[in-house]
């Protein structure tokens, strides 16, 4: 039981990270209408951002949040600029041009990173004072799980928070319900876009950031976290922020429960999730925009 | 979707008098057509070309046939996938998995070819309840699973492949020679492009046209838009499964790296080079990229990064491929020209 108990727990902690970078997937997705295949670019610059800033060194707990900060805001500038120079032009095309564009982005920024930092894979070093467990009576959790967990739910309750409840957050929900209604009110539209382009790929970073001490950082992360965070959006209805945190804790429970009780499940219980998903509910778990309509 | 305006625009141009090679090959009908040009370029590689340099030019060929079936998506019905790879690979396993049973190569790349339809359908009649961009992420999800299965699976051998996949003999040639094998690569890929071109000519070929340029109208007209994307789906399997097999045997080695994501990505540039909207781009543009990427590419350190930036390039400056610049260019001309006499 206590097995159990600390697999879910863990499931949970390893959802939040997957979280965090399919709901700037998502965002961008409900608002922008773009479905963004250089998110998993994204998630892996923030890596190895990290990787770079703190020379793979283990740090202090402040220095490793600062330094995830400072990963978030580089790829915040990358989204920004990639939304200037790529993704403006092609608002409201067909859909099938933004999406080949996405694609480019991606294969030309894994090669950029090919380039800065070469096909050897990288490691980061845990935070100090977090690499062991703790136990709670019979309950083993790992403390690096509990560092995700109380940063994923700062930062989908902040999402919540400032969609729902501030000004800010209403003129995004109107520019994804109805753009030109929002324009002819004087919304600046613009500057929505670009802002909600460049959050969405600060989002990826930070989630790049946290899971630089949990994986080997090469080129290959660039599509296992792209498709990762793919079938969170499809198992969560895209564009649903709420769906995506559903989705990543059903596929973070589920992996982890894989790779403790049925590990030769482990690696699949993504993708038996996402068929099971489309065969039972085709439009996903929650058909929703974000702000919802 | 066409706007009014871009309809009427379709209409002049198509009424406008064709001139010079269009006119002239008008008069050719489509199936002399392919005909000729993959003789003519038989013979020009066959004959001018032997060792390494031919080689590559039976992989450009072989690439020019699954970037082909991957424009049916693309370019015909207006389906994005991003997992062609996936189908290329299944094909390649086919001819790697029977390699000790079949002796006669071209029946080993059929059933390559057919293994390859069969999961085309079955996936695409499991995932046509949904469309647009949900649908492209699956494709490429589900590349992946197949991607992960090769790993998994004892039998195809993970990281490793399946080596040693000979050529075997045709009609007492041993196609080892790789002179032998480029005529029967040819006459291989000249067959697949007749069967293509004649779909693109037939009806089913005009329900994908209009699948393509509005479902909504094509349903009305009483056709079965899921149906035509599920066999559109298939089609485009079966001809990347059976350039895999002709790859597998080309190279006498199958390995996961043609099902990665990587290749179906390359796959879609190969097209775009080229352009979509029509039979010959994507051909062109999988040669193009070949050769670009033997000559140019290998000298620099990062490929991925030039092919990238060129994509880029080429979907915010010409989307509809190198194909459609003399088009774009000529209707430049027409206008400024109009614009003169006013």
């Amino acid at each position: 039981m206590s097995d159990l108990i600390s697999a879910i727990i863990s499931g949970i902690a390893q959802g939040m990270p997957l979280f965090i970078v399919a709901s700037g997937l998502t965002l961008i997705f409900g608002v922008l209408r773009i479905l963004n295949f250089a998110h998993g670019a994204f998630f892996m610059i923030g890596a190895f951002v990290m990787t770079t800033v703190l020379s793979g060194q283990s740090v202090s707990m402040p220095v490793f949040l600062l330094a995830a900060l400072v990963a978030a805001g580089a790829l915040a500038a990358t989204g920004a600029l990639a939304d200037t120079f790529v993704f403006r032009k092609l608002y409201g095309q067909h859909p099938m041009i933004p999406l080949l564009a996405s694609y480019a982005l991606l294969i030309a920024l894994d090669g950029l990173a090919q380039v800065i930092w070469g096909n050897s894979p990288r490691s980061q070093a845990s935070v100090e004072g977090f690499g062991g467990s703790i136990q709670f009576g019979d309950i083993r959790v790992a403390s690096y799980d509990i560092v995700l967990l109380v940063v994923g739910v700062i930062i989908g309750t902040a999402l919540f928070l400032v969609l729902q409840k501030t000004h800010v957050g209403k003129i995004v929900r109107a520019v994804s319900s109805d753009e030109h209604m929002a324009r002819a009110l004087g919304v600046p539209a613009r500057k929505v876009q670009v802002g909600v382009f460049a959050v969405g790929a600060a989002l990826a970073g930070l989630s790049g950031a946290l899971m630089a001490p949990l994986v080997s950082i090469d080129v290959g992360l660039a599509p296992t976290f792209a498709i990762q965070s793919f079938a969170i959006v499809i198992i969560g209805g895209l564009g649903s922020i709420g769906g995506a945190l559903v989705a990543a804790l059903i596929l973070g429970i589920a992996d982890s429960l894989a790779v403790n009780f049925a590990p030769e499940l482990a690696g699949f219980s993504l993708y038996i999730a996402v068929a099971l998903v489309l065969l039972l509910r085709p439009q996903g778990l929650a058909k929703k925009r974000v702000g919802g309509h | 979707m066409t706007t009014p305006t871009q309809a009427v625009e379709t209409i002049k141009r198509a009424k406008r008098p064709l001139t010079g090679f269009e006119a002239f090959r008008a008069k050719v009908p489509p199936s002399v057509e392919v005909l000729i040009s993959c003789v003519v370029v038989a013979l020009v590689g066959g004959m001018l070309f032997d060792g390494s340099m031919l080689f590559l030019l039976t992989t450009a060929v072989i690439y020019a046939l699954f970037a082909s079936a991957t424009n049916v998506l693309f370019g015909w019905t207006g389906v994005s996938s991003f997992g062609q790879a996936a189908y290329f690979g299944v094909g390649a396993y086919t001819v790697g998995l029977t390699k000790d049973l079949i002796s006669n190569p071209i029946l080993a790349i059929v059933l390559g070819m057919a293994s390859a339809a069969i999961i085309a359908g079955v996936y695409g009649i499991l995932a046509s309840r949904i469309t647009g961009v949900e649908f492209a992420m699956l494709t490429l999800i589900f590349g992946q699973i197949l991607w992960l299965l090769t790993f998994r699976i004892p039998e195809l051998r993970g990281e490793n492949g399946i080596p040693a996949i000979s050529r075997g003999k045709l009609l007492g040639v041993n196609l080892f020679d790789d002179q032998a094998f480029w005529w029967y690569v040819f006459a291989i890929v000249t067959l697949a492009f007749l069967v293509l071109r004649r779909i693109r000519g037939s009806s089913f070929g005009a329900a994908m046209t209009a699948v393509r340029d509005d479902p909504i109208r094509a349903e009305a007209l009483g056709i079965s838009v899921r149906w035509v994307r599920v066999s559109a789906f298939a089609l485009a399997g079966a001809f990347a499964g059976l350039a895999g097999g002709l790859m597998a045997q080309l190279q006498g080695l199958v390995i996961p790296e043609m099902i990665t994501w990587g290749l179906s990505g390359e796959v879609i540039v190969m097209c775009l080079i080229g352009g979509m909207r029509s039979f010959w781009g994507p051909a062109i543009g999988a040669v193009l990229l070949v050769l670009v990427n033997y000559f140019l590419l290998d000298a620099t350190s990062a490929p991925d990064l030039w092919v990238g930036l060129a994509l880029l390039v080429i979907v915010l400056v010409v989307p509809g491929g190198l194909l459609s610049l003399p088009s774009r260019i000529s209707d430049a001309v027409h206008v400024r020209k109009k614009e003169a006499n006013r």
